[in-house]
């Protein structure tokens, strides 16, 4: 986290790098009973608005079925939006033509979940680096070859490694080479999709410090998507959490993990398990006081009306199941889509733990 | 099939050589030849001839052979009872013994059992079938005279001869397909065996012979029916074979002089009973998916 | 899906050399020299067979050339006119047709047709069909649906229809023939390299090219066709096969080679003609045919083998632990001694379990499990902690007595309630399983069978073992469905597994393995694949379970989170050996290892952080690399020579046990940032129950 102290309260004052407004995304339904009829469409993501920094780490954050991976892909334009705006700099994405053009290929890079699937098996790692570096800079095999060493050696492998291929390598390796790839084009933003969930925790840990070290020397703004608050929290400045299709909840770190705004994030946060055995029971118990509802878990597909968390929430009104809520702004930048805090005990910002004191 | 038959009559009509030269024999004038060309309708443009075959296929009159003029569908259901009774008997032969060897070698992986299954079906696969047909022609019927090496119709009018006259034919074809059955249910059902629910069958504490029967097979099959449309297409081809080498007089060998004598609507007639066997047992296998695999039914 | 960090976490099953490739670390060179090279070529070279056949096929290449040096007669030359058969002689190798041909030299001319069909059939399949199937698998639209119905229309009609069909129209001839062949076999490579490429496409790697900016040229074929390449040249060996026979077949019919041109086809069909006075003419050319194929096939399964990884059968339900011998060695000390005996008072009493696995790509045998002592008592819920490779799933199936072949498991004994599992056979231990001991594992969706209905598959082990009775067994599966939870279950027992959410399907794993009430419960990562919100709800399901029913619960992960909130103890294991074992307050606020310090620091925590994260450097070694003496040392921060020395053995440390020899000198950090002389004990004094 860079600069923790002055990022963490700001409604942002910089011109964003990368600016999100309403964007909807859907995927077709499957075969219906009948070959002409199809099932309705799936609301993957829904008027979803986010920006960033440049510089900075959002983390975005959500379980299975959240959109938080489909809104990753819209970004690298691997898919097209129903509607709304994804905004780069000067670049509109969602006005591309058939060819994405090689300047917003270069300006934004990824950096998958699967670390043995992302590299081509039958490539050097050699060549995987040298490809954006033949594309974007015209390099040819010699200039490859030396700035390839250098990328190897910023994320912490050797200049040797060039000539190996990926299932030579761990992990956690992988990932490091994944990484330099990614840096290859000097991108301005990284779209880092689950980029350790595959792996240990003591080498999550390595690989979370090589980001952030990497950050800290490059400047790339950093997208984290995962579905672990604890392990994004340290690397990002701000965090957005997304419930099926939507984003409930966005603050700065600190702010979404110690005083949750929306019931779905203060769900979260109490069912991420404590290693401490004797923290732990207290939260189990937290944790069972907040889940309600018949089938758990996400199920189905997310609703066109209505707040999509409704059927779990604690605090469910009537409101909750016809309107989806707006969003209310969080002192302190960030803001929440619950009508806890505009309709009912109209929280109006507060912290949830504001409710149970009365 | 309606695109096979398409496909199949623009081919023949790329043909350079002129049918009538067949019929009529050599000593011919041009006169004679105008005319048996009008009579068979070949003067017309090609895409009526196109049109009235399809609308009279359609209807089930497939023509009239230019050679002798008998009406071909006639001509296809007398021989084609022969032939698809020697292409299930094989199919019969080639799936039982297929699937057993082949779940055999899967359950013995690596041990003796598998290799020697696993070396058979590599070799059964590359032995032509029709020599095996030779082979096992001459050997039984013809020296030693235990079964017939000639169709006839008269021993055939029962059950028990029709198989008898069969079975020598059934079997060079059936071993042979029964190769390549066992190389994909071996293959399909070493990878359904190391599918996590096969260990929590065993985790429940099944016997073995459960587990690969009712947690396996089913989940097994599915490639294995697969390829059974693919042989099945395959044996009616090798059926040709057998029938030259039998002399049973089925739609192999009446597709053969047709082709060789240039004799169109015969030739047609001929791929389109073949096609349509294969498609009919295609459809049938589908739907046999929806029984094996519940994701489909929905 | 939610989280996939099970399956790509590498449970330590069966081995293999990718899995375990190394990192960091000075052991980094050795193992990456290991491996060296190209894949492709090692492994080809170790399968002889394939080898032989390769050389087969080069030998039968040659012949092409050779063929008029090394026979005698001349092949399409008619001697005779009758009476021409001769059995093999000093004149005639072996033998003559009817018209005096000398079969020898005619099998061996006939090469020069074989190949040439081969050549010709296969070379219209691939030019017509690659660049065709590229195309169409790449861009799809409109041009594959109209391409691919012409493809199944090809198809439908059995092969050698087809190709008399276009036989019709070209004319016979060995060359048209085999183009007519190679006609059919164009739309089964159009469909392979169709397939093949929609796979690819959908490969995590094409998104990353993409997104470096490649042109869909590029992708198509810089990175595509070399990954699909390997399909198609093994679908070409046995092609050229399959049109050996198929120039054969139609030669014999008289489609294809002439009457005199001596095509192996031709021969038989001669051979065929006079088969009433001779059989032996039909030999040469059917074993000619047959060897050729042969060869063409074995060598072209050995290119598949040395491409990819064949599907590794296993047998069935093998791993009987055997019987080992009880001493371990020296350090025999008072106390140990007495602990090398298994515990009768405890549920489930494991001692001195080790398993062994061959080490891939060798022949050798190294430990994968070392040595391990554990009990769990009655209701008691055990933790077995560990990270890949540490070799915590193989214990577990190791009690179970499921190891996969070829793994071997040994222990001196495996006792449950009294009764010793170790040294009974496989039809004994299958009593036990799913009667005694139930089986919750990682993937829901992997560990139901799609094609059963889940009542069923709930209902199985209690027709098996308890014997009930069909409606029986249905009463008590919605009992249990109920039991765990799952809502409107006299509904859902007919329902499919593919139709529950991760969480539900988990509970039906749970009902099915407490169907007939065991005494123990082995949780092998049983939340590991589900959302974090649900987790809490089935460990909470299990927790309650073990409590209410009095089952003892082994329960494997590598979250230090979900062992915190289930378990009652901890066993962490670290590369096959168990490191430290104790009470959850013991392990994690005062532990005895560095190793477990270390997990616990790097945790990730919800609190804020300065600096860098904490780690442990290097990683897990593979089972072939462990060092000699603590497995640990080379990563651990407070080794000395003397941990390096030998073989460290689990002692008592306060009241956990340990295998670190500095235990009592170190003064190791717990989860609360406190060691073992600052912890004091506080208790989450928020309310408790609901």
């Amino acid at each position: 986290m860079t600069d923790a102290v002055l990022t963490s309260d700001l409604a942002p004052k910089i011109e964003p790098l990368l600016k999100i407004k309403d964007l909807t995304i859907t995927f077709p339904g499957g075969k219906g009973a009948m070959p002409w009829q199809r099932q309705p469409d799936v609301r993957a993501v829904q008027s979803v608005s986010l920006e960033i920094v440049p510089g900075e780490t959002l983390g975005l954050v959500g379980e299975s079925g959240s959109g938080k991976t489909t809104i990753g892909r819209a970004i690298m334009r691997f898919i097209e939006p129903a509607s709304g705006s994804i905004r780069l700099g000067d670049f509109e994405v969602t006005e591309f033509g058939r060819k994405t053009p090689r300047e917003y290929r270069r300006a934004v890079q990824v950096v998958f979940q699967d670390p043995v699937g992302s590299l081509n098996p039958s490539m050097t790692v050699g060549d995987l680096i040298g490809e954006p570096l033949m594309i974007h800079f015209g390099m040819d095999s010699e200039a490859q070859a030396k700035r390839a060493g250098e990328l190897l050696e910023q994320v912490g492998l050797e200049r040797h490694h060039l000539e190996r291929f990926p299932y030579e390598f761990s992990g956690g390796q992988r990932q490091r080479i994944a990484v330099a790839r990614a840096l290859a084009t000097e991108p301005q933003l990284m779209v880092l999709d689950e980029p350790v969930s595959a792996l240990d925790v003591s080498t999550q840990s390595q690989v979370i410090n090589l980001l952030e070290r990497l950050q800290g020397e490059t400047g790339a703004a950093y997208l984290f998507i995962a579905h672990d608050l604890a392990v994004v929290r340290h690397i990002s400045d701000r965090i957005a959490v997304m419930y099926h299709s939507r984003v409930v909840e966005k603050g700065s770190s600190d702010q979404v993990c110690d005083e949750p705004r929306h019931p779905y994030t203060e769900l979260l946060l109490a069912a991420i398990p404590d290693p401490d055995p004797m923290i732990q029971p207290g939260k189990s118990a937290r944790r069972r006081a907040l889940s309600v509802g018949g089938e758990q878990g996400v199920i189905g597909a997310a609703p066109a009306v209505g707040c999509p968390f409704a059927n779990r929430c604690p605090h469910v009104m009537d409101i909750c199941h016809d309107v989806f809520p707006d969003a209310l702004p969080i002192e302190g930048g960030g803001e929440v889509r619950c009508h806890l805090h505009t309709s009912g005990p109209k929280l109006n910002g507060a912290p949830l733990a504001e409710l149970t004191k009365s | 099939m309606f695109m096979v038959g398409t496909l199949v009559f623009f081919m023949m009509q790329l043909n350079p050589v002129d049918p009538t030269a067949f019929l009529l024999g050599d000593d011919t004038t041009d006169e004679t030849v105008e005319r048996a060309r009008e009579d068979l309708g070949l003067n017309r443009p090609v895409l009526t001839q196109y049109g009235d075959w399809i609308s009279s296929a359609a209807q089930g009159d497939l023509g009239v052979s230019w050679f002798n003029g008998e009406e071909v569908t006639t001509l296809l259901r007398q021989r084609a009872a022969k032939t698809l009774t020697v292409a299930l008997g094989s199919m019969l032969i080639a799936v039982t013994l297929g699937v057993s060897l082949g779940i055999l070698a899967a359950i013995k992986a690596g041990r003796w059992q598998d290799r020697l299954v696993t070396v058979v079906s590599s070799l059964g696969i590359a032995v032509p079938n029709f020599w095996v047909a030779i082979i096992l022609a001459a050997v039984f019927a013809v020296k030693l005279r235990w079964f017939p090496a000639i169709w006839s119709n008269s021993r055939t009018d029962s059950i028990w001869g029709w198989i008898y006259t069969i079975i020598l034919p059934c079997i060079a074809l059936g071993t042979a397909a029964s190769a390549a059955i066992a190389r994909q249910a071996r293959s399909a059902m070493i990878g359904v065996l190391q599918q996590d629910y096969i260990r929590t069958a065993l985790a429940k504490g099944l016997p073995v012979r459960r587990v690969i029967f009712r947690h396996a097979m089913r989940n097994a099959a599915i490639p294995v029916v697969t390829l059974m449309g693919f042989q099945l297409s395959a044996l009616i081809g090798g059926s040709i074979f057998v029938e030259f080498i039998f002399n049973i007089p089925g739609l192999g060998t009446l597709g053969v002089q047709a082709v060789q004598r240039n004799n169109m609507p015969v030739t047609l007639g001929f791929v389109m009973v073949t096609t349509l066997v294969v498609v009919i047992a295609n459809i049938l296998l589908d739907m046999s998916y929806a029984w094996l695999n519940p994701k489909v039914r929905r | 899906m939610a989280q996939s960090q099970g399956k790509a976490l590498m449970t330590d099953t069966v081995l293999s050399q990718e899995d375990l490739a190394g990192d960091r670390g000075a052991s980094e060179e050795e193992q990456v020299a290991a491996v060296g090279g190209s894949r492709f070529w090692t492994r080809f070279r170790r399968n002889r067979l394939a080898l032989s056949a390769g050389g087969f096929l080069v030998l039968l290449l040659s012949l092409l050339v050779l063929a008029p040096y090394i026979t005698t007669h001349d092949p399409e030359q008619a001697t005779r006119f009758q009476d021409g058969l001769f059995p093999p002689g000093s004149d005639y190798w072996w033998g003559t047709d009817a018209v005096g041909r000398d079969i020898y030299t005619r099998v061996i001319y006939g090469t020069r047709f074989a190949f040439t069909a081969g050549a010709v059939a296969v070379g219209t399949a691939l030019i017509i069909g690659v660049p065709l199937g590229l195309v169409i698998g790449f861009f799809r639209g409109w041009v594959d649906r109209i391409i691919m119905r012409l493809v199944e229309a090809v198809v439908a009609v059995p092969a050698v229809v087809f190709a008399i069909a276009i036989i019709a129209v070209v004319g016979t001839g060995l060359v048209r023939a085999m183009f007519a062949i190679g006609i059919v076999y164009s739309m089964i490579i159009t469909r392979l390299t169709r397939a093949e490429v929609f796979a690819a496409r959908e490969e995590l790697y094409v998104d990353g090219a993409r997104a470096s900016g490649a042109s869909n040229l590029r992708i198509m074929f810089r990175h595509i066709l070399p990954n699909i390449a390997p399909a198609l040249i093994v679908q070409t060996t046995l092609l050229f096969a399959t049109s050996v026979l198929a120039e054969a077949a139609l030669s014999f019919l008289g489609l294809g080679a002439g009457p005199k041109q001596a095509s192996w086809g031709r021969l038989l069909r001669s051979a065929q003609e006079s088969i009433d006075q001779s059989i032996w003419p039909a030999f040469p050319p059917g074993i000619a045919i047959f060897v050729t194929v042969v060869a063409f096939n074995v060598f072209g399964d050995g290119l598949r083998d040395a491409f990819g990884r064949e599907a590794r059968g296993g047998r069935v339900g093998v791993g009987d632990v055997e019987r080992a011998d009880v001493t371990d060695g020296a350090s025999v000390q008072g106390a140990s001694a007495a602990a090398n005996q298994p515990d009768p008072t405890a549920l489930l009493s494991v001692r001195n379990l080790s398993v062994r696995f061959p080490r891939p790509g060798t022949t050798e045998d190294v430990d994968v499990v070392h040595g391990v002592n554990f009990d769990i008592g009655k209701g008691e819920v055990l933790a077995l902690v560990g990270e890949s490779g540490s070799g915590k799933s193989i214990t577990a199936l190791s009690v179970l007595g499921l190891v996969p072949d070829p793994g071997k498991a040994s222990a001196s004994s495996i006792m449950l309630d009294g009764k010793e599992l170790v040294d009974m056979d496989f039809n004994e231990l299958r009593l036990i399983r799913g009667k005694e001991i139930g089986l919750i594992s990682q993937e829901p969706s992997a560990a139901l069978n799609p094609a059963y209905t889940v009542g069923r598959q709930i209902a199985e082990p209690l027709r098996y073992h308890l014997g009930m009775s069909k409606k029986d067994a249905r009463v008590r599966s919605i009992e249990l469905m109920t039991r765990v939870g799952i809502p409107d279950p006299e509904v859902r027992i007919d329902s499919f597994p593919h139709q529950f959410s991760g969480g539900m399907a988990q509970r039906v794993v749970i009902a099915m393995a407490l169907a007939c009430s065991p005494k123990l419960l082995i949780a092998d990562e049983p939340t590991t694949a589900l959302d974090v919100t649900v987790q809490g709800q089935v460990l909470d399901l299990i927790g309650d379970l073990a409590k209410e029913l009095g089952v003892g619960v082994l329960l494997i992960t590598h979250d230090l989170g979900v062992v915190s909130e289930l378990a009652d103890r901890a066993a962490v294991m670290y590369a096959g050996e168990i490191v430290e074992a104790g009470t959850l307050v013991d392990v994690f606020h005062r532990p005895q290892h560095p190793y477990s310090e270390g997990l616990i620091k790097a945790i990730p925590r919800n609190e804020v952080r300065e600096g860098e994260l904490p780690t442990i450097d290097g990683v897990v070694p593979p089972p072939w690399m462990w060092p000699k003496g603590c497995h640990f040392a080379p990563r651990c921060p407070h080794a000395t020579e003397q941990c390096r020395e030998k073989d460290v053995e689990l002692r008592p440390s306060g009241a956990s046990q340990t295998r670190c020899i500095r235990a009592d000198e170190l003064d190791l950090i717990g989860v609360a940032g406190k060691n073992k002389r600052t912890f004091v004990p506080i208790v989450d004094t928020e309310v408790r129950d609901d």
